[in-house]
């Protein structure tokens, strides 16, 4: 459950880009509701997440830290997103418990933040690809999706379907 | 120096300002703990073995354990705020994981594992029959589930958030919040339990002890000091040298960093009524001097009484001097402080006392402060029979005495040690019976826990074995519980533990891999019960250890408790004989008489053999209430002791003890004084009547009973005693009562 918890709302939460989303002006507490799957391989559970995101002061990057919560157990999460030039990011996630850390480059737009996995994922020993797609409805709310591909097979399977609210 | 410290009134209240400012702010710093754990601080080796234990693994000390009941738990509805609640709860700041039917796996009918409780949630009858089938496949669930469905456990560990007593305040509030907010929502009744719950409340209701004790004390103190002295005026006069002593005493607490706790709680208040008996036998001086017409009756008081305050002082400060060769800290902390204390408050009050009534007197004016019969006695508190009857028939009540001492000492020997790690709260809280339900309808709360070195898991599986034999599979836990599951799987163990909550796999395998644990559940009733266990247990691992596995040596906070609190209590003898000795050298030098040192224990070691022999006869045992009740009871009691002697030393009648109407007038004459005394000593204890804590209520009651007994023994057989020995001096000639 660990690593599958930790990765999915990891990969969810690490990116953003060059259209200014406002990920990067998102400063402050975050909780949200919705479903995690606790195994990239195991359906998904209801769960909570209660986040922090720290933008820099010039919005170049944006640390995110938190928790997320199944019925069975929880994990602390942290993030961090950093803008790069041509409207492109990088994201990168680390799980302080599974010490576990994924690499991410996507984009932004004015809403919505895309990313995908810069390499394949080892997730309990099978190799996948992953995406995140971050969509802020308004300055105090935005849904957070990840999905995954295991090498060779043809259907994206959702693991993370979270909504945020300050 | 009382004189010259009398000439300047002004700078002696200056000097005593600046101290009370001073002992506010020791106050301020004083903390409290429920002393669970530090009772057990100690170089023994099963406290070592439990350290090392905690270092390594999950305690099961550490949890909380939260018992939902009522209804049955397959319901939707109560499945759904269940999920709302443990969701919640993991973000109660302190709290690292939850245990709990939720984090249950099963193997779908599609060969995938998915939650126990699944999301969406079934209906009632698909979820009643998945916790039924996944009861009868294994033991999880059974642990956390009752068979009929209509209990629920879900375990918090706390880890190092548990010793902290403010974190674990806010996160059992917390956690209390939650629970009834999911109670109220549906209907079921919760209860929140465990070891940090337990101590919580104790710890609370400590800081209310105190606060309860100190002003029932205080109250008795002035009006105890009022009747006797017939004047509420000088009642509160007297009571303000004790108060003094209690801020005093509190300040040193506070700077010492000593908590107040299980065993501490009652010393301010003891410290304080023994300060309130010096002050009362100093104003009862100052009126009798004031009578006699002494000019300065406050100096001529201090210097008649002083010295026997201070050696009673001395004796009760070698009683707690006694405590400090406990193993225990904590009782080594009180022995510390309690010796401090004592001393420090006859200080305050020789201090104190002579500057109030000169004060009181300066302003008021003597006359009017001791007009009428003020300051003298009520006769109603003499209870001079008791001295007459020891005249009548010395030999008889002295053999009768030595008898009596003798069939108490036999039966006082045999005493056990007894101790429970609930002992400290009522029969009937909620939190024990909540335990008691677990234990009943889920699994047994006490726990041995066996370290197993790792080679491999044949060790573990070994000693696995060796333990369901004998004590049934649902009463053993180790990794090699789950070997079956990990192979119906296809999942090796490492898997297994990878997949388990954090705070449950800490409970199976140490921090560093290197060792495991086996535990052997059972249901725990005290410490006698756990010992016996305990010791079964090793044998039975000793004799059928395999070559490939190292056991350690059983332990968890029940077993070392057991074995910790059986030393530290057998010791507190060793405490009592070493402080009735140091009793006897200190009135020996004091008088110079070894014999009548020797004799004057008799009635202060007879009240606490005739109550050691009930604690034995009635199966109560020694407890840790009961074993410092009558060690620091003992120090206290020889305290009338010395004033009866110290009245015979200023009659010079102790070269003449043979003169048994001598002795009994002397005896006579001390006897209000010594009646008020036992009184406040007595009755400023009462307020442990009230207390939460049982341990506070026996510690006080068993006081009293020493109190009451030794004022007896001081006014009936002490007199008789020396008679005795008065009249051995005759038969002997010149053998001098030395």
């Amino acid at each position: 459950m660990k690593t599958g918890l930790a990765v999915a709302v990891g990969i969810a939460l690490l990116s953003v880009t060059a259209d200014a989303s406002p990920l990067f002006s998102a400063s402050g507490n975050w909780v949200g509701v919705g479903r995690i799957a606790p195994k990239v391989d195991q359906s998904m559970e209801r769960a909570r997440c209660q986040i922090e995101v720290e933008p820099a002061p010039d919005e170049s990057e944006v640390s995110i830290s938190g928790r997320c919560a199944l019925a069975g157990g929880s994990r602390r999460i942290s993030m961090r997103y950093v803008r790069q030039p041509g409207g492109y990011l990088r994201a990168g996630f680390w799980s302080p418990t599974d010490e576990i850390s994924v690499q991410y480059g996507g984009t932004e737009t004015d809403d919505t933040v895309t990313l995908q996995t810069l390499e394949l994922v080892d997730f309990e020993g099978e190799m996948y690809k992953s995406r995140v797609t971050m969509v802020f409805d308004t300055d105090a709310a935005f849904t957070f999706e990840q999905i995954v591909q295991k090498e060779g097979a043809d259907r994206w399977v959702r693991i993370v379907d979270m909504r945020f609210q300050r | 120096m009382i004189r010259g410290w009398l000439r300047h009134p002004i700078a002696v209240w200056s000097l005593l300002f600046c101290i009370h400012v001073v002992a506010v702010l020791g106050v301020l710093r004083l903390s409290y703990d429920d002393g669970l754990i530090r009772t057990f601080e100690s170089d023994l080796q099963r406290f070592r073995d439990y350290t090392a234990y905690i270092d390594r693994f999950e305690s099961d000390g550490r949890d909380v354990l939260i018992l939902f009941e009522g209804r049955d738990m397959a319901e939707p509805k109560v499945l759904g705020a269940l999920t709302d609640f443990l969701l919640d709860l993991q973000f109660v700041e302190g709290v690292s994981g939850v245990i709990s039917p939720f984090g249950l796996r099963v193997v779908s009918a599609q060969g995938q594992t998915e939650p126990l409780v699944p999301d969406p949630i079934p209906p009632l009858e698909v979820m009643q029959a998945r916790f039924d089938a996944e009861r009868a496949t294994g033991q999880d669930l059974s642990r956390v589930l009752s068979k009929d469905r209509t209990m629920m456990l879900v375990m918090v560990p706390l880890g190092d958030a548990a010793e902290n007593i403010e974190m674990r305040g806010r996160i059992l509030a917390e956690v209390n919040r939650l629970a009834g907010s999911t109670a109220t929502a549906t209907g079921l009744r919760v209860t929140v339990t465990g070891y940090p719950v337990l101590r919580d409340r104790i710890s609370k209701a400590i800081f209310a002890d105190l606060i309860l004790l100190t002003a029932i004390g205080t109250a008795v103190g002035i009006a105890v000091a009022s009747l006797s002295l017939r004047s509420l005026t000088l009642g509160l006069l007297t009571t303000v040298a004790p108060l003094t002593s209690l801020l005093w005493v509190l300040a040193m607490l506070g700077f010492l960093g000593v908590e107040i706790n299980v065993i501490t709680v009652a010393l301010p208040v003891l410290i304080m009524v023994l300060a309130t008996s010096d002050a009362i036998h100093l104003s009862l001086e100052v009126a009798l001097m004031n009578q006699n017409g002494e000019k300065r009756p406050e100096i001529m008081a201090v210097r008649r009484i002083a010295p026997a305050c201070i050696l009673a002082a001395l004796t009760t400060a070698v009683a707690f001097g006694a405590l400090t060769l406990s193993s225990s800290t904590l009782i080594t902390d009180l022995g510390k402080a309690g010796a401090i204390g004592t001393l420090m408050s006859v200080f305050a009050v020789l201090v104190t006392h002579p500057a109030v009534f000169h004060t009181a007197a300066h302003i008021v004016g003597r006359d009017r402060l001791f007009a009428a019969r003020r300051g003298q006695p009520p006769s109603l508190l003499n209870l001079s029979a008791l001295p007459v009857w020891a005249g009548r028939a010395p030999g008889t009540i002295t053999a009768a005495a030595i008898a009596m001492l003798a069939l108490s000492a036999v039966l006082y020997v045999q005493i056990e040690p007894r101790y429970s790690l609930f002992g400290d709260l009522r029969a009937g809280d909620e939190g024990v019976a909540a335990l008691r339900r677990i234990d009943t309808q889920l699994f047994p709360t006490g726990a041995m826990h066996i370290p197993v070195k790792i080679a491999g898991t044949e060790g573990i599986s070994a000693a696995h074995s060796i333990l369901v034999a004998e004590y049934g599979r649902e009463n053993v836990f180790s990794l090699a519980a789950f070997a079956d599951r990990a192979a119906a799987a296809g999942q090796s163990l490492d898997e297994v533990l990878n997949d388990m909550p954090e705070p449950l796999a800490r409970r199976l395998v140490s921090k560093d891999g290197h060792e495991a644990v086996v535990s052997v559940l059972f249901p725990y009733v005290d410490s006698q019960d756990t010992q016996a266990r305990t010791n079964v247990l090793e044998a039975q691992l000793a004799l059928a250890a395999p070559k490939n596995a190292t056991f350690g040596r059983a332990t968890g906070i029940a077993v070392m408790a057991s074995f910790v609190s059986h030393d530290v209590l057998t010791y507190l003898n060793v405490s009592f004989l070493i402080s009735l000795l140091a009793a006897g050298a200190l009135i020996a030098v004091w008088l110079r008489r070894p014999l009548i040192a020797v004799v004057s224990l008799l009635p202060n070691v007879l009240p606490i053999a005739c109550i050691g022999a009930w604690l034995a006869v009635s199966g109560a045992g020694l407890g840790f209430a009961s074993g410092l009740a009558l060690i620091i009871a003992f120090g206290l009691a020889v305290d009338d002791t010395v004033h009866v002697l110290n009245r015979l030393r200023l009659a010079q009648k102790l070269d003449t003890l043979y003169d048994a109407r001598a002795v009994c007038d002397a005896t006579r004459e001390v006897a209000p004084a010594l009646v008020i005394t036992s009184l406040v000593l007595a009755m400023g204890m009462m307020g442990t009547f009230f207390a939460q804590l049982v341990t506070v209520t026996t510690f006080g009651a068993l006081s009293i009973a020493v109190f009451v007994l030794a004022l007896l023994a001081d006014l009936l057989i002490l007199p008789s005693c020396l008679i005795v020995l008065g009249r051995l001096q005759l038969a002997f000639g010149n053998w001098r009562m030395r």
